[in-house]
């Protein structure tokens, strides 16, 4: 599990996409905390995180989403995710992240769900 | 009727068929989170092992813990253990840390800390010394926490100590390098500066003030001592010839021929002046000092008479007169104080000392003029000639005084 980690972020119509490949962890999350900052600075408020298939997330990668997406609550921006494996969509929802970004089968799916909630 | 019967085993069926599902689902999902529990400990166990500093370790641990209970705002506190005052804190989500911090380092229970809202509080001990506490906020599930919960935080918190004790025993380690280092930085600082010392400190200074580094042994005392000035027959006329640079050369060539004779006898050069030596000889035998301060003396005229030789053509031969006597001094540090300082010289002073001074002054070139208590010390092998009863200026009473001559060789005798 050392593989590195890949943050980037484009725009997908309205919605900001900060796509994360490798390992998310506490001491690399800071990667993806200075992205959604780059995306909320510049206004954004519908978000959608997609992982990648190799993505390995551990507890403290899942802290680092939790502070992205309390953050995300407190400006009332739209948080999205997709991307996830089964296994990850399990973690996600045991650890109730689920309740602040709910999981999308694709970018599509979060693209549409966005859309019913402009 | 029969077909009714049958319905409704298949409903019960059916229904104890849902029930088991439901049973296994859940199962799994326990499943799934212990495991996710368990790779939380290994990943956590994995990535502070590398860590070698108390406070990355709570920070890690810290993200970990949220992570894998699912909670937003939490922090973990290290307090001294006699005054219970923070050391070091990792919060994150918590709005007023300080405050928080200090309520959790007065917290040492494994009970929620409803002041700050933590729903959970684990104490954990590093050592006798340090201790910690973690607390953290409600689950973003809204679940409460479930004593599996504190077992499981329990266990992340005392494996997060074992990482601190490590890193702080690194710490300690690195710490002793570095200041083994500078130790031995110093060492070296003083050995040099031992070194470039050497040459200006007599050597009994020396060995004196490395056995006493404090410099008590160097206190002014009352010592049987030989004293032997050596002075350079007609300097005065020598340095109005020679110009300065040649003549330091040439007293510097000659000095350190002696010197090498005044050491191999125990003698302290303790000053040179322009022409002169004055030589301290000391050794609890008082016949030992006197015999090895005449045998310099005649060590001293010999090397003149072979570098007079080895110079022959370059330089004009020279000459010394020596005086020696034996007695009584005040030896250790003298001080002089001046408008610009002090300073210390380690000399034998008294009229032990004066009158070998003027003894010296008495004798002619390529001689030696010892005293009648030198003489009376020394042993056989010395060619002497009584000069009778002297007048020395500043003594009040004469001193009967004796000319040592060189003989062919320098006599055997045991020092």
């Amino acid at each position: 599990m050392s593989q590195s980690q890949e943050v980037s972020t484009r725009l997908k119509g309205d919605v900001s996409v900060i796509d994360v490949r490798g390992e998310v962890t506490a001491l690399s999350g800071r990667p993806i905390e200075q992205a959604y900052q780059g995306l909320s600075a510049a206004g954004a408020q519908k978000i959608l995180l997609v992982f990648a298939a190799d993505c390995y997330i551990n507890s403290g990668g899942i802290a680092v989403l939790i502070g992205i997406l309390a953050e995300c609550k407190k400006k009332a921006q739209l948080v999205r995710i997709t991307g996830l494996t089964p296994h990850f969509q399990k973690v996600f929802a045991m650890v109730g992240l689920t309740r602040y970004a709910p999981i999308d089968a694709s970018e599509d799916d979060a693209a549409a769900r966005f859309r019913e909630r402009p | 009727m029969k077909r009714a019967a049958s319905d409704d085993a298949l409903q019960r069926l059916k229904a104890r068929y849902e029930t088991r599902l439901q049973e296994a689902a859940r199962a799994q999902a326990e499943l799934e989170k212990r495991i996710f529990h368990l790779k939380t400990l290994y990943d956590l166990s994995r990535e502070i092992a590398i860590l070698n500093d108390s406070e990355t370790i709570i920070q890690n641990l810290l993200m970990m813990v949220l992570g894998t209970f699912g909670a937003e705002r939490g922090l973990i506190v290290l307090r001294d253990a006699p005054g219970n005052q923070p050391t070091a804190l990792a919060h994150r989500g918590i709005d007023n840390a300080a405050d928080a911090a200090l309520a959790l380092a007065q917290h040492h229970v494994a009970q929620p800390l409803a002041a700050v809202d933590l729903r959970i509080c684990i104490p954990f001990d590093v050592d006798a010394n340090l201790k910690g506490s973690i607390g953290l906020g409600g689950k973003l599930t809204g679940e409460d926490y479930t004593p599996d919960d504190s077992e499981l935080l329990a266990t992340l918190a005392n494996q997060a100590a074992v990482a601190i004790r490590n890193a702080r025993a690194h710490q300690e380690l690195v710490r002793y390098a570095k200041e083994l280092a500078e130790s031995l930085r110093r060492i070296q600082l003083l050995e040099s500066m031992k070194a470039s010392l050497g040459k200006f400190v007599p050597k009994t200074v020396k060995d004196l003030i490395e056995k006493s580094p404090d410099g008590a042994v160097l206190e002014r005392r009352e010592a049987d001592v030989s004293v032997l000035f050596a002075d350079i027959s007609g300097y005065t006329q020598l340095s109005a010839k020679m110009e300065l640079e040649r003549l330091s050369q040439l007293v510097e060539l000659y000095f350190g021929a002696f010197l090498d004779e005044i050491l191999r006898l125990g003698g302290d050069v303790n000053e040179t002046a322009g022409d002169g030596l004055m030589v301290i000889f000391q050794d609890p035998d008082p016949r030992k000092h006197a015999t090895a301060a005449v045998q310099a003396g005649l060590a001293i005229l010999r090397r003149t008479r072979e570098t007079n030789a080895t110079l022959e053509g370059y330089y004009e031969p020279i000459s010394m007169h020596i005086g020696i006597n034996s007695g009584v001094a005040g030896v250790g540090a003298t001080k002089i104080e001046g408008a610009a300082g002090t300073r210390w010289t380690y000399t034998a002073s008294g009229i032990t000392t004066n009158i070998a001074s003027r003894l010296a002054a008495l004798a002619e070139g390529g001689s030696i003029v010892l005293s009648e208590e030198t003489r009376r010390r020394l042993g056989d092998g010395f060619t002497l000639e009584e000069l009778g009863p002297q007048m020395l200026k500043n003594v009040l009473e004469p001193v009967r005084v004796y000319r040592c001559a060189p003989p062919l060789e320098v006599p055997k005798v045991a020092v």
